[in-house]
């Protein structure tokens, strides 16, 4: 999406205001960094990664080397319960933790801005319905409500994808429509309307570009809790399955107390990177509101 | 406001209609609905139907909902499809302690939330705001369980300041205040844990409403008048500035019932999150049942007295 909007408008992006003052913005810098490090981790995992996240690491005499400390099993981060190398699966987990928070935004975005569309543009009874909607779902703590689909469905990478994407679009949706309830009263719209153009026209060629920006920015934001909610429904078993490595569901390998005390190299290596990479986007996220929101504006 | 109040009442009467359908549509969803359990290769069909009539299923899905209903408006929740037992004695039986973590949750959020909060907005753009700054964003990226974990290992196991987990030794002796402070160590850390991303939260909401008030017109004005600092910031602005913290009380339920499931599984605390945890384990349907609609319940009320709560606060509301 970002790439996109570079390559068709590059010169501009770079000379906005916007762009000088995320510039100017350490933390969100620093955040995009991080980000692009861990993205490439994660592209690049089965270049990087020194051993397959789904074998076995044996020694030269044949035993497998089961919850060995960076020290005694040569390897950077030790291995875990079944002798994995703890650093390759980070490395794998990477790929996985990442593309479920992409997808489940792509989707709650999706249906936040064609529910909140749909409401703010038509109003009256399909306004007062989705908005009743809204007000159901946002009853469910998000967590709760993730939960419990996802222990109903049957446990795969694509329904954790699905749920915390249908679970997590009222947001977007109540912004969408109040954007919409705002800008449709805009002189611009009326004159479009009075050219009669149709309604659909007037939603994506007039209305939506104007809520682009503060769109994007919400989907990161977004994004950063949609990584936060996987790994919580991996740590509680019922996300991403093993073996599949997810950054979640190494924590959930690490739940007793003997390994959180004894082994803190099979947890603090994923639940560090959960940190970073949520840290790292909600940073980017809250730069980008401050540089290119305008109703941020002073 | 009398009209208000019950205004918004009658528009919770959709909300609670909507939360049990979307309740009862959730758990419909479940592969092999109650009969799962009771069924093995050897049961004859017509045990089975005999089994599907008795319970009622063999009638339209709206009937068995009407019917499920009119159960719960008597008080009869179900039963644990897992050990039998009625489901709200269940919850009741469990619903102090959550409330006890997650009540200890919200106040530490607020009262520690909103000072750092105030003080960030007054000394903006100091080291000491950058630091607030780095550790909110912290506080609203780590991972719950993460901390809770990284407090065990260090509170409990290195420096053993505090117990690991559970919920107070039952076999205790002691006065009644060295049972407070007993029962009081277990609380510290689940509490900390749960309340870190809310306090976070009100943290930097506190922040920019501050620096939004300070920037006002009347506050330009009480400086002009020569009023100290100290009276400008504590007099004129915080009471102002404090009136949108209000929405984030209604915001701060659900994540802290949300939460809760996390943290009472880290620290072994005998809540509902840790009987909702059990029944995921279990697929326990008819207590997540239970459990999502008490807990849905819960947040609609806590959402209903934030929004009274704040026409009362702001006079320039008017209804």
């Amino acid at each position: 999406m970002e790439m996109a909007f570079v390559t068709r408008r590059r010169r501009n992006l770079l000379q906005t205001d916007g762009w000088k003052r995320f510039r100017k913005n350490k933390l969100a810098l620093f955040g995009l960094i991080v980000l692009l490090l861990m993205v490439g981790m994660a592209v690049f995992a089965p270049l990087i990664a020194p051993h397959d996240p789904y074998e076995s690491i044996k020694s030269e005499a044949g035993l497998i080397l089961k919850n060995k400390s960076p020290a005694d099993s040569g390897t950077l981060l030790g291995t875990d319960s079944l002798g994995r190398d703890v650093f390759s699966r980070v490395l794998y987990a990477a790929r996985i933790s990442m593309s479920v928070g992409l997808v489940a935004v792509g989707i709650s975005t999706t249906v936040g801005i064609l529910l909140g569309s749909l409401a703010g543009y038509f109003r009256g009874w399909v306004d007062t319905f989705i908005m009743r909607l809204v007000d159901v779902v946002y009853c469910f703590p998000v967590l709760f409500l993730v939960i419990i689909i996802s222990t109903v469905l049957k446990p795969s990478i694509y329904n954790v994808m699905l749920v915390i994407g249908l679970c997590n679009w009222t947001g977007t949706a109540r912004f969408v429509r109040g954007e919409i309830l705002r800008v449709r009263e805009l002189d611009f719209v009326k004159a479009s309307e009075s050219l009669g153009a149709k309604d659909s026209r007037i939603i994506i060629q007039h209305i939506l570009p104007n809520v682009m920006a503060p769109i994007l920015v919400e989907a990161t934001l977004q994004m950063a809790r949609a990584i936060l909610t996987e790994a919580s429904l991996s740590y509680l078993g019922v996300g991403v399955q093993m073996p599949t490595a997810s950054w979640g569901n190494m924590l959930f390998g690490a739940n007793n107390l003997s390994t959180l005390t004894l082994r803190p190299w099979q947890w603090v290596p994923p639940g560090l990177c959960i940190l970073m990479a949520v840290l790292s986007i909600n940073f980017l996220g809250d730069g980008l509101r401050d540089a290119f929101d305008a109703r941020q504006k002073k | 406001m009398k009209r208000y109040i019950s205004r918004r009442l009658l528009q919770a009467i959709p909300i609670v209609f909507g939360i049990t359908v979307l309740t009862y549509l959730i758990m419909k969803l479940a592969p092999g609905g109650p009969l799962a359990n009771m069924v093995n290769p050897r049961t004859s069909i017509e045990s089975i139907n005999r089994a599907k009539e008795a319970l009622g299923l063999d009638q339209p899905i709206w009937v068995q909902y009407l019917n499920w209903m009119g159960q719960l408006f008597q008080g009869n929740f179900g039963y644990s499809t897992f050990s039998g037992q009625p489901v709200l004695a269940m919850i009741g039986a469990r619903l102090p302690a959550t409330l006890l973590l997650t009540g200890t949750a919200f106040l530490l959020s607020f009262l520690v939330g909103i000072p750092l909060g105030v003080y960030s907005a007054t000394h903006k753009y100091t080291p000491g705001d950058y630091g607030l700054t780095v550790f909110s964003f912290v506080g609203i990226s780590i991972p719950a369980f993460f901390f809770g974990m990284t407090l065990i290992y260090v509170f409990a196991m290195q420096l053993k300041w505090f117990p690991t987990s559970g919920f107070g030794n039952t076999a205790f002796s002691g006065t009644d205040w060295q049972l407070f402070v007993d029962k009081l160590r277990y609380l510290v850390m689940p509490a900390l844990a749960l309340a870190l991303a809310n306090l976070a939260t009100v943290m930097r909401f506190t922040r920019s409403s501050m620096i939004e008030t300070l920037s006002q017109d009347y506050i330009r004005t009480a400086r002009s008048k020569g009023l100290s600092e100290r009276m400008v910031i504590y007099r004129h602005a915080l009471k102002n500035s404090l009136i949108p913290v209000i929405t984030i009380f209604g915001l701060s339920i659900p994540n802290l019932f949300g939460g809760a499931y996390i943290i009472e599984k880290v620290f072994s605390w005998p809540g509902i999150g840790q009987l909702g945890v059990d029944a995921i384990g279990n697929r326990d349907y008819a207590v997540l049942m239970g459990l999502t609609l008490i807990t849905a319940i819960l947040v609609l009320l806590g959402n209903l007295i934030s929004d009274i709560l704040y026409s009362m606060v702001d006079p320039r509301i008017k209804y």
